[in-house]
């Protein structure tokens, strides 16, 4: 489903060229929960937003069911991340202008769902925040604003999650929560789930850890 | 795409920026139509007035009756058509006769405008629409006093009895070219040949005068100008007077220019805001490509957006302006003549245009630049940096020449405006580079709220150099204008006390003691006397006029007959533009000097050498200066001035121009009486007719740039208000580590007044460079150094950026750290 061959990533900064990714192979399956875990700057959400096809790596091959997507074009990428790609983003990113049901219902729009503010209802639920659905993200609390995000990446219902943190701003009751939510659509729908996080016990309960240190597995 | 496009289209409307920018969009749109609508109908108006000096839309003055073939075209063309013959006769009263300048008009008579009379001299004017009956004459007041007869006395012009039943008080085309004698006396056309006044050899006029669709008057125009000839003349309303065709010429130029105007400031609301937005939409483009929607979706997300967002401007802001220029006509009401003529569909067409172009050509290159924002940047807050606004400050100056041009279709203010955008642009950008480095240098010498401020300048340098180019160029538009308004209406001032009103001509060189005498003994005030013989240029440097002006629609303009005059000095409102003036040891060869517009038709250069033919004589002169000449000063002035004596003395004509109050008019009886066989003009109606049209215009001048202005404070307060929200994140962020509340307004204040201080120097620069331009090349006035500009502007610059600056965020200071960080996130 997943798959990277020798991916480098290096970025322009004042000091010179930084290397932040020095060589990462990876193969996730259908179906697997995969989490990465790694001190803080060590790569992961660069990592992250790299397979999920969000950035292009300086070299490197990545694959997401079959198709390479490291070799297409910004207009081609587009259309598989619309296929494949859902993302719980590690700072939310809630457009301030919209209520919660409608940043939930924004991508399924853009998929031109008719059913979008339905589906986006029944997620919202899902994730506690029925009664919030009609408030704006400045008037959430960060875990609030963090469970729409959850909601939204769910929405999507795509095949392939990735979650940057999402039981970070979270106390470890709702975080159990949202994490058995997580795990219950990998096994409904065998979505796979890529997660980032800092907790063991996400951690533990994914099929595979995989550990980063400055830019590499270890 | 659509559905998502108008749905968040309606999100969008709370946005504060995209709210901004329709706002912006719409008051430029609005501001545009008001002056628009507004300038048209003034101008139309203007035109319907200047028709009435001519009595028509346009006229053809010949020597001979106008050929059947004009009547048909005429016809053809859907025009009205009149005609008037003018004529010198005697009129015979019982025991008086006097010679009178006879003027017969067609029943249609006059086409535009009317005619004011008196029933009997003591009874009130009527304005009536046509001339005199069969058998009927109407007089000027004093041949009823010269010729000692009542309305209703019977008289007979040459061999035709009438009837003296009207006094004519006044006509509309009285003015006609300046030193054509006024008729004063008026008779049906059809009586012109039982008086057999006409003989071979009199002088007489004959005009053929049209009226009706603009469009017509050109397609004939186009049809008879061919045909003109030697011996007639087409005349349009705007030549009816040089005096009066100067100033409409002007008022003109700077409505078209205020027009200009407002579109720049227009343009510079649209961009701030527009660039505004585009930073503020970084994050949900990121995210609507983590979507899944590519570039050309984005690209078409937004060029949809705009389309929706042009519609909305355009419908608020054409509402809007009409609105606004109602209610400007109804303040002015009594101002302006009540039937203001109507303005037609072009205001909303240049609306429409002016809407959509500074929309695209400003809005769109940050808009449509979004689309290559990396999904990758949600994953961190950066901002795209890009070059947006290069972009849109180079696409956005291309398009306000663009517009400018199609706005005033003159080439001249288009050039102008351009060059003066383009000092702006090149002086902000140096700024942005070598002020901002100079405050560096300076703001780490400086402790406290002077350091933050100035190092809020330098953080946001492309931003800081955008704020400082729109005030510099809000200001420059401003300045430039209310210099120009000042130096018009200044320039008109003179017309209003003492001006000459009355021509005196044909006075014989014998004569010229005993009319001086007549004059002193009044106590009239009376300007220069110039000797005068008529004659043509016929030959430059040996070359005939026929092979010399291309056979265009000018020709004819400098084969007719000129009034030439000599002198030994310049006339006060003469001005040597090259060439010198009559040097003290003059050679043998005759000396000419030129009027400057003439020169110019005639393309003559200095030292050419000029064969004229006078009285039937050729000789030739050498040019030797070109002049400029103040025709509206209403003294005596020529296109070609001698050196010495053409003709002997003796057999000159004389002229001269003096001052007459209406309350002293009694002097002409007594003038024309001792000195029978002098001509005289009456131009005092004229003088009254011209002083009222400057003050619509000046009116209206002053109108338009309260507009200007008003429009000018709005894109200061948009521009600053773009700002609020990077200000109010940032002094709640400086207030959270400590800062109190007066640090942060004293960081507000220095920042504002250094923005305001650098816009305020460059604004002065460039309105210098500016009026120089303006007022020598377009206006013809003296260029001279505005101080009061560089006086004025920067300090004033400085304490209002500076105040409205620190209005419109002081807010800021009063909300708490944590509601404000809260609540700023990121702004959608
Ligand atoms: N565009 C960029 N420019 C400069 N530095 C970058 C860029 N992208 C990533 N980095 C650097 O690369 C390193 C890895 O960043 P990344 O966000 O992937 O870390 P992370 O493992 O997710 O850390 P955390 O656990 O704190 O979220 C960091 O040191 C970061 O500063
Ligand atoms: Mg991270």
């Amino acid at each position: 489903m997943l798959e990277t061959r020798q991916l480098f990533h290096e970025v322009p900064t004042a000091e010179g060229r930084l290397a932040i990714l020095k060589g990462i192979d990876l193969n996730i399956t259908k179906g697997e929960s995969v989490a990465i875990v790694g001190a803080s700057g060590s790569g992961k959400s660069t990592l992250l937003g790299m397979i999920a096809g969000l950035d292009c790596p300086s070299a490197g091959q990545i694959f997401i069911d079959k198709t390479e997507i490291s070799a297409l074009n910004e207009e081609l990428r587009a259309e598989i991340r619309q296929r494949y790609v859902a993302f719980v983003f590690q700072n939310f990113q809630l457009l301030n202008g919209l209520n919660a049901a409608e940043n939930v219902a924004l991508p399924l729009e853009v998929r031109g769902d008719r059913d979008s503010h339905a589906k986006a209802i029944r997620y919202l639920n899902r994730v506690g925040l029925s009664e919030r659905s009609k408030h704006s993200p400045q008037q959430l609390s960060g875990g609030e604003q963090q469970r729409v995000a959850i909601a939204r990446a769910f929405a999507c219902e795509a095949p392939i999650i990735f979650a940057d943190e999402p039981t970070g701003n979270l106390d470890a009751e709702t975080g159990a929560l949202i994490a058995d939510l997580l795990f219950e659509l990998n096994r409904e729908h065998a979505t796979t789930l890529v997660l980032v996080t800092h907790s063991s016990e996400l951690a533990e309960r994914c099929d595979r850890t995989l550990k980063m240190h400055a830019g590499k597995f270890i | 795409m659509f559905r998502l496009v108008v749905k968040l289209f309606g999100k969008m409307l709370r946005s504060k920026s995209f709210t901004l920018l329709l706002i912006s969009l719409a008051v430029a749109t609005a501001s545009i139509t008001a002056i628009s609508i507004f300038v048209e109908r003034i101008n139309n108006t203007l035109y319907s007035e200047a028709a009435e000096f001519i009595a028509a839309d346009a006229k053809v003055q010949g020597s001979m009756p106008a050929p059947q073939e004009w009547y048909q075209i005429a016809k053809k063309n859907e025009l009205d058509v009149a005609q008037t013959t003018q004529f010198s006769a005697m009129i015979f009263a019982q025991n008086a006769m006097q010679l009178a300048r006879i003027k017969a008009v067609s029943t249609n008579y006059p086409l535009r405008g009317s005619l004011q009379i008196r029933d009997a001299a003591n009874q009130e004017v009527r304005i009536i629409g046509s001339g005199p009956t069969v058998g009927k004459l109407w007089l000027a007041p004093r041949l009823f006093t010269a010729l000692n007869i009542r309305p209703g006395t019977k008289v007979k012009v040459g061999d035709a009895e009438f009837i003296a039943e009207k006094i004519i008080v006044q006509e509309p085309d009285s003015v006609g070219s300046t030193f054509a004698m006024a008729p004063r006396a008026m008779i049906h056309i059809d009586d012109v040949d039982a008086t057999g006044a006409i003989q071979l050899g009199s002088r007489v006029n004959h005009d053929f005068m049209l009226a009706g669709d603009p469009q017509a008057i050109d397609a004939a125009k186009t049809q008879i100008y061919p045909q003109l000839g030697e011996h007639y003349r087409w005349v349009s309303p705007e030549e009816g007077s040089a005096a009066f065709s100067s100033a409409l010429d002007r008022a003109k130029r700077f409505l078209l220019l205020a027009g200009s105007l407002s579109v720049l400031l227009a343009s510079v609301a649209i961009a701030l805001a527009a660039h505004h937005f585009a930073a503020h939409q970084q994050t949900q483009v990121a995210l609507l490509k983590t979507f899944g929607i590519g570039p050309k979706g984005i690209q078409q997300f937004y060029l949809l957006l705009l389309i929706l967002t042009g519609c909305t401007g355009f419908i608020f802001g054409s509402t809007g302006g009409w609105l606004l220029h109602q209610v400007i006509v109804a303040l002015l009401a009594d101002l302006f003549p009540q039937d203001l003529a109507s303005a037609g569909t072009k205001p909303y067409i240049i609306g429409a245009i002016t809407c959509s172009v500074t929309l695209f050509a400003f809005a769109s290159p940050p808009l449509l630049t979004l689309k290559s924002i990396a999904p990758a940047q949600i994953l961190r807050q950066e901002k795209n940096k890009g070059n947006a606004i290069l972009i849109s400050v180079v696409c956005g100056v291309l398009a306000t020449a663009l517009l400018i041009g199609f706005y005033s279709l003159d080439i001249y203010i288009t050039a102008i405006l351009f060059g003066a955008m383009l000092l702006c642009v090149a002086a902000s950008a140096l700024t942005a580079k070598i002020l901002l480095k100079l405050t560096k240098t300076i703001q780490n010498k400086l402790r406290g709220y002077w350091r933050v401020g100035l190092s809020n300048l330098q953080r946001q340098k492309q931003f800081t150099a955008l704020q400082i180019f729109v005030f510099a160029s809000v200001v420059l538009l401003v300045a430039v204008l209310s210099q120009l308004r000042t130096s018009l209406v200044e320039q008109w001032q003179p017309q209003m006390a003492e001006t000459p009103n009355h021509f005196v001509f044909n006075i014989f060189h014998d004569e010229l003691a005993l009319i001086q005498n007549t004059f002193s003994e009044a106590e009239v005030n009376v300007s220069e006397y110039y000797p005068m013989s008529r004659g043509r240029v016929v030959k430059i440097n040996g070359q005939s006029l026929k092979e010399r002006i291309i056979p265009d629609m000018q020709r004819s303009d400098y084969e007719r007959e000129l009034n030439l005059t000599w002198s030994e000095t310049l006339g006060k409102d003469n001005r040597i533009d090259a060439g010198a003036w009559w040097p003290d040891d003059r050679n043998s060869q005759l000396s000419v000097s030129a009027e400057y517009n003439y020169a110019l038709g005639l393309g003559l250069k200095l030292g050419d050498t000029i064969t004229f033919s006078v009285a039937g004589r050729e000789f030739s002169a050498e040019l030797k200066s070109i002049r400029r000449v103040k025709w509206d000063s209403m003294n005596p002035n020529f296109y070609m001035i001698f050196d010495r004596p053409i003709a002997d003395n003796f057999a000159a004509n004389w002229i001269t121009s003096f001052y007459l109050p209406s309350s002293e008019k009694a002097f002409l009886n007594k003038l024309l009486a001792d000195h029978p066989t002098i001509s005289l003009i009456e131009l005092d109606q004229t003088i009254a007719a011209v002083q009222e049209i400057l003050n619509h215009v000046t009116m209206a001048i002053e109108f338009i740039l309260m507009l200007v202005l008003g429009a000018s404070i709005l894109v200061m307060l948009t521009s600053i208000q773009a700002t609020v929200s990077e200000r109010r994140r940032e002094s709640a962020l400086l207030r959270s580590f400590g800062a109190n509340r007066s640090f942060v307004q004293q960081v507000l204040i220095v920042e504002f007044a250094s923005i305001g201080l650098l816009a305020g120097i460059f604004a002065s620069a460039g309105a210098e460079a500016c009026l120089y331009f303006v007022q020598v090349k377009l206006f013809e006035f003296e260029p001279h150094i505005h101080w009061q500009i560089w006086a004025i502007a920067p300090a004033l610059t400085t304490v209002l950026v500076a105040a409205i600056g620190y209005a419109a965020t002081v807010g800021v200071t009063h909300e708490t750290p944590l509601h404000v960080l809260r609540t700023q996130t990121d702004e959608t």
